[in-house]
């Protein structure tokens, strides 16, 4: 397969300088900057109310001085602030935010409470209003802090995203904050900074604090030949540091009218020679934005190229990866599909697929381990993955996908506990041997499903083919069956612990069958279940009664098989 | 690249787009006429639509542009039954003023009528248009390959317009592909000419100006306040060509999912219209350069009417409308160049006519990535039929599995027991087949496979062999895992796209209506009152009717097996059922009679 591929730097920066919001933000920084020329009463002004919503953040003056530092969300939190702490994740459990951007925020926290919830409510109106929020310099830093805190409150899946502008803003926080609001999958696409290479404020704090800063969404880089959008946080890292210019405020309502006048007109014919397509449109992005004239690219750049390349292949490689993990899915299917041949398999042998596989008499119960590894891996890495998500964003995908994670959970989780005890183990579910994965995918379930109090029709009547819900069931069957041989040999405090904890198991097994909530294969002649059942029944003192003592006895599980018990 | 004379590839005559184009020009305004017959050529007889000149004939209604969907109205519905995309089930969008004026024309005794006398002098038939007129031409051509039965009908037909505004969005442009339709239209455009690019922007934006503009070319070429609204108009229209210009390369050159687009895209929407059939751009200097990729005619529209020194040129944008015939008179001598294989472009300009249209890098590439889309989706569409050798492979295993269970449980009975190796086997099998389709529709849902796919016979008949195969299984499948209790029914809840797409296909195919061919999913519908039945204790008759009368229906035509009527399947609990509510039907009863010779009391 050949790959023509391209880098759309070029046409993204044009439909952003043909399209309004960009230019209603810049009249809506103007206009207050007359209402409130040094921002300090309010940092803020609603420009305009609706259709869309204009925020616009003003800059006081002595703001950016000797603020350049960063902030760790823990000092943050001891100062009890704590509003950014959703943003946390797994991977990054802290991330650190400029000084200065933050003190803003901070000052005016209740009034910025208010517009927040304002504008969530808006978004949950019959007719919610489109919001863009926008400022220059720390302004701007401050209006992606704030667009932060908004996007947390939206309900993405059904209000249409805000669009944050910032010009010539410095970058807000480090590179934990940066992957974090990377982990949301649709949020770096509320971000547009616009940039001039006239403008010295953006790289002011970078300079100072070499390798702490990252900046993260989509970045607008103009210069006086043209300008294109960059996505790399490393290329525009590097493009920011370059700026040498000591202007001290640069007129982007300028700059942009200028520019949308130059996306109309032709320019000179090319006379770039370049066949490689990727190359092409990379060097035509370098030369908008200044950093090449016609000339032959210096080693410098011909290495800032090959990072490009890299950067772009990766993103193509990450997509089709995406579009790959169906194909996956399908193949997970196929495992699924055996492994519940081979349960059916083996009740027809008269002993359930736990006892199957844990005796590996068979050279099929090879290929089982074969797919049971496959699909662990798999779920291993699927959970991980959903795991990392922050938590908002992750328990909307969840529900979908955890019927799927279920049923693999109750079907391959009794195939672990076999290995476990067969290579001698004890104690699965206590000793912190049980994987991850189940423990996280059972845990998610019962956040979602509550229990139900009285088994549905259905559920009764396929209870035939049915899992067993709890599928950590073997485990205790495992234990239960130790424990008799502790009330065998033990010692007489060991024995009336023992004696104790069987009850106990005898009476939620009972609990289940009430439930229908345990595989009727439990009830097949040379399972470990009628092992465990038969040397209970020898250990027990006598006389002895109970209700599953009756449902055996009646041979009641003849019944239960056919859901009329 | 590739030159030669026009008529040949294009299949009609230098002589006839010649007197098209004078045709065109001479009928654009008359106000009391809709259209105007030609039978004076020996060669072909010549519908000429005449243009509309006020903006309310533009744009109408409430859109922004003026859109409208194109079955809208019930006429028109069923007038363009093929102007959608089947599988995706979208509707096409078109002008909604241009479609009025159609309706107008279309309403009349007379066009009907004069149509119909033209098939029958066995003539070729030109419709014809500039301007506006050249948009309605359009509808007018679509209409008649609608009513044509078959191909050799449709052949000579052609429609050829000069300056014309945008009708469509993609959805027409990718129907016209899909039935090979789209060599019937050739669609002259100066460089210059702004006209073409109009409807690119929201009335909102030009409203006054375009009052002006009409009005400056009905009074021929006489008023006084072009001048001055000439520089903003052509801004205007440019910025927003260059706005969806952009969007559109924009997502033919990125390589991510999501971008910062989407978000700016819900507070600027672009116009919906897009190119479709074959482009000849006129360059100026004589020559005129055809393209029939509609990504690249879009770019070329903004790239080739960039101006380097404004003010002069402007002018001549709005002027360059009003004048065809000149420069057609000198081009059409000269050779013309087809611009196809895109992708290989050379970005720099290479001395060819392209250089006139496109000259900067920019412009080169978008073209190019243009071509890389049409080559990627012939890459799909092979890779696709890669894979035909295991789908026929597994279908022939679902095939021996359903003539084994014929006789005894039944097809649908047995795969939703799974008691046997066989059954697992079958269920492989399926999940096999369900990977591949799966991937077919994905890739359809985001045109990522070549216009034509979905009007293949190939995988029409594919597609339905697949469905009336598999989807019993899976439905199968859904009730034997109770995903009905949690998700609801299957048909509303759980039924895949794979067989959806597929049904749509020979339906449309067919020219039957929608549901027409859900032979593949009776089951689905036998599960749901027989759960009616046994939960509540009643069914709907009219339900219960219509499915015994479809069942018994393709049963008779062989689409649906007669293991259906087997002692053990789940139709037999369900027409016991009917027996005890006495709402068994007659047709049922004799089939069960003739093919199980049981007696059924």
């Amino acid at each position: 397969m050949t790959i023509n591929q391209f880098s759309s730097g070029l046409e993204s920066a044009n439909f952003v300088l043909t399209s309004d919001p960009v230019h209603q933000a810049w009249s809506a920084i103007e206009k207050q900057k007359q209402i409130n020329p040094n921002a300090e009463l309010s940092l803020f002004s609603e420009i305009q109310p609706e259709n869309p919503t204009i925020i616009a953040f003003g800059t006081p003056p002595g703001s950016l001085q000797g603020q350049e530092g960063l902030v760790s969300l823990s000092k943050l939190k001891q100062d009890n602030f704590a509003h950014f702490e959703f943003l946390c994740n797994k991977t990054n459990p802290s991330f650190s935010l400029n000084q200065a951007a933050i003190k803003l925020f901070q000052s005016q926290y209740r009034e910025l409470l208010q517009l927040k919830e304002k504008l969530v409510e808006n978004s949950k109106s019959k007719t919610p209003s489109l919001v863009i929020i926008t400022g220059q310099s720390v302004g701007g830093s401050v209006a992606t802090l704030f667009t932060l805190w908004l996007l947390q409150g939206l309900n993405l899946s059904k209000a249409k995203r805000p669009l944050c502008v910032t010009f010539g803003s410095p970058l807000v926080g480090d590179k934990h904050l940066q992957e974090c609001v990377l982990q949301f999958s649709t949020w770096k696409s509320c971000f547009l900074h616009i940039v001039s290479n006239q403008d010295p404020t953006p790289q002011l704090f970078i300079s100072r604090n070499p390798g702490y800063y990252k900046p993260f969404g989509t970045f607008l880089l103009c210069s006086a030949s043209g300008c294109a959008c960059f996505e790399d946080p490393d290329i525009i890292l590097e493009q920011l540091v370059k700026t040498n210019s000591q202007n001290q405020q640069c007129h982007y309502g300028k700059i942009l009218g200028d520019l949308k006048c130059k996306a109309l007109c032709s320019v000179l014919k090319s006379t770039e020679a370049e066949r490689d397509s990727l190359q092409a449109s990379l060097i035509t992005q370098l030369q908008a934005i200044g950093i090449l004239s016609q000339k032959q690219p210096s080693t410098e750049i011909q290495s800032l190229i090959l990072r490009m390349k890299k950067h772009e292949t990766k993103l193509l490689i990450q997509k089709k990866k995406i579009s790959d993990s169906d194909k996956k899915l399908n193949e997970m299917k196929v495992y699924m599909a055996f492994l519940e041949w081979y349960k059916k398999d083996s009740k027809k042998h008269k002993i359930g697929y736990y006892d199957r596989y844990r005796n590996q008499g068979n050279i099929s119960d090879v290929n089982v381990n074969e797919y049971k590894k496959k699909l662990m891996n798999y779920w291993e890495d699927s959970v991980a993955e959903v795991e990392n998500k922050p938590q908002i964003e992750g328990a909307y995908f969840r529900v979908r996908w955890l019927w799927a994670g279920t049923n693999y959970r109750r079907m391959v989780e009794p195939l672990n506990i076999a290995d476990y005890y067969r290579d001698g183990g004890k104690n699965y579910k206590s000793d912190g041997k049980r994987p991850k994965q189940f423990i996280l995918l059972e845990d998610w379930l019962t956040k979602v499903v509550k229990p139900e109090a009285t088994p549905s029709k259905s559920k009764k009547e396929t209870v035939g083919s049915s899992l067993n819900e709890d599928s950590c069931f073997w485990a205790h069957v495992e234990e239960a069956r130790s424990l008799c041989k502790l009330v065998k040999n033990g010692s007489v405090e060991e024995k009336e612990r023992a004696v104790q904890e069987l009850k106990n198991f005898e009476a939620d097994v009972y609990g289940s069958l009430k439930n229908y909530a345990l595989s009727p294969e439990i009830f097949l002649e040379k399972s470990s279940f009628m092992q465990w059942w038969k040397e209970y029944k020898g250990v027990v003192e006598q006389p002895y009664s109970s209700l599953l003592l009756e449902f055996m006895k009646d041979r009641n599980y003849e019944a239960y098989k056919e859901g009329k018990f | 690249m590739d030159s030669g004379t026009l008529g040949k590839k294009i299949g009609i005559s230098e002589e006839l787009i010649k007197k098209s184009c004078t045709l065109s020009l001479s009928y654009r305004f008359y106000n009391e006429l809709l259209f105007h017959v030609d039978n004076s050529s020996s060669d072909a007889v010549f519908i000429v639509f005449t243009g509309s000149w006020m903006v309310k004939e533009w744009f109408s209604g409430d859109q922004a542009f003026g859109e409208t969907r194109i079955d809208s109205k019930d006429w028109s519905k069923k007038a363009f039954p093929s102007m959608r995309s089947i599988g995706n089930d979208d509707v096409a969008i078109v002008n909604q003023a241009f479609l009025k004026r159609f309706e107008l024309v279309s309403k009349g005794s007379e066009f009907v009528e004069k149509v119909t006398s033209a098939v029958d002098g066995k003539k070729p038939i030109i419709f014809t248009g500039h301007s506006s007129g050249g948009a309605v031409a359009v509808l007018a051509t679509i209409w008649f390959l609608e009513r044509q039965s078959s191909e050799a009908n449709t052949g000579t037909a052609k429609c050829v317009t000069f300056g014309a505004p945008l009708v469509g969005d993609y959805i027409v442009s990718h129907a016209l592909k899909r039935e090979k339709w789209s060599k019937h239209f050739i669609h002259f455009v100066k460089r210059y000419d702004i006209v073409p690019r109009i409807l690119l922007a929201p009335r909102s934006s030009i409203q006054q100006e375009l009052e002006h503009v009409l009005r400056y070319y009905t009074a021929n070429g006489h008023h006084d306040q072009l001048e001055s609204i000439a520089p903003d108009f052509y801004e205007k229209v440019m910025r927003s060509t260059s706005f969806l210009a952009s969007h559109a390369a924009e997502k033919l050159k990125r390589n991510t999912d999501y971008s910062l687009l989407e978000t700016i895209t819900n507070f600027t929407k672009p116009s919906p219209y897009r190119p479709s059939g074959t482009y000849i751009f006129c360059t100026g200097t004589g020559k005129l350069v055809h393209l029939d990729n509609p990504e690249a005619v879009l770019q070329l529209l903004f790239f080739s009417c960039q101006v380097s020194h404004k003010n002069e040129i402007i002018r001549s944008c709005i002027n360059a409308h009003l004048d065809y015939a000149t420069e057609l008179e000198r081009s059409l001598e000269e050779n013309v160049v087809y611009v196809d294989r895109l992708e290989k472009l050379p970005p720099a300009s290479d001395g060819s006519a392209l250089d006139d249209l496109a000259q900067n890098a920019r412009g080169r590439l978008c073209l190019r990535a243009a071509g890389a889309l049409e080559k990627q989706k012939q890459e799909n569409q092979q890779q696709i039929i890669g894979k035909k050798a295991t789908m026929e492979k597994e279908m022939k295993v679902l095939e021996e599995y359903r003539t084994f269970n014929a006789q005894k449980v039944g097809y649908y009975d047995a795969f939703k027991k799974q008691n046997e190796e066989r059954d697992f086997a079958a269920n492989v099998s399926r999940l096999e087949l369900a990977g591949i389709w799966d991937e077919i529709i994905e890739m359809l849902k985001g045109y990522c496979l070549p216009d034509e796919f979905e009007g293949e016979d190939s995988w029409i008949e594919l597609g339905t062999k697949f469905r009336r195969l598999v989807e019993p299984l899976d439905i199968a499948n859904y009730y034997r895992h109770a995903k009905n209790e949690d998700s609801g029914a299957y048909m509303i809840k759980g039924r895949p796209r794979r067989y959806r797409y597929p049904q749509r296909w020979l339906e449309k195919k067919k020219g039957w209506e929608s549901g027409a061919c859900g032979e593949s999913c009776f089951w689905a519908e036998v599960e749901e009152l027989l759960k009616l039945a046994s939960n509540d204790g009643e069914v709907n008759e009219t339900r219960a009717k219509e499915l015994q009368e479809r069942i018994a229906k393709w049963v008779e035509q062989g689409v649906a097996g007669k293991d259906v009527f087997l002692e053990d399947s789940t139709f037999l609990k369900l027409w016991e059922e009917l027996g005890r509510l006495k709402l068994q039907q007659e047709s049922i009863h004799t089939l069960m009679t003739k093919f199980t010779k049981l007696s059924v009391s």
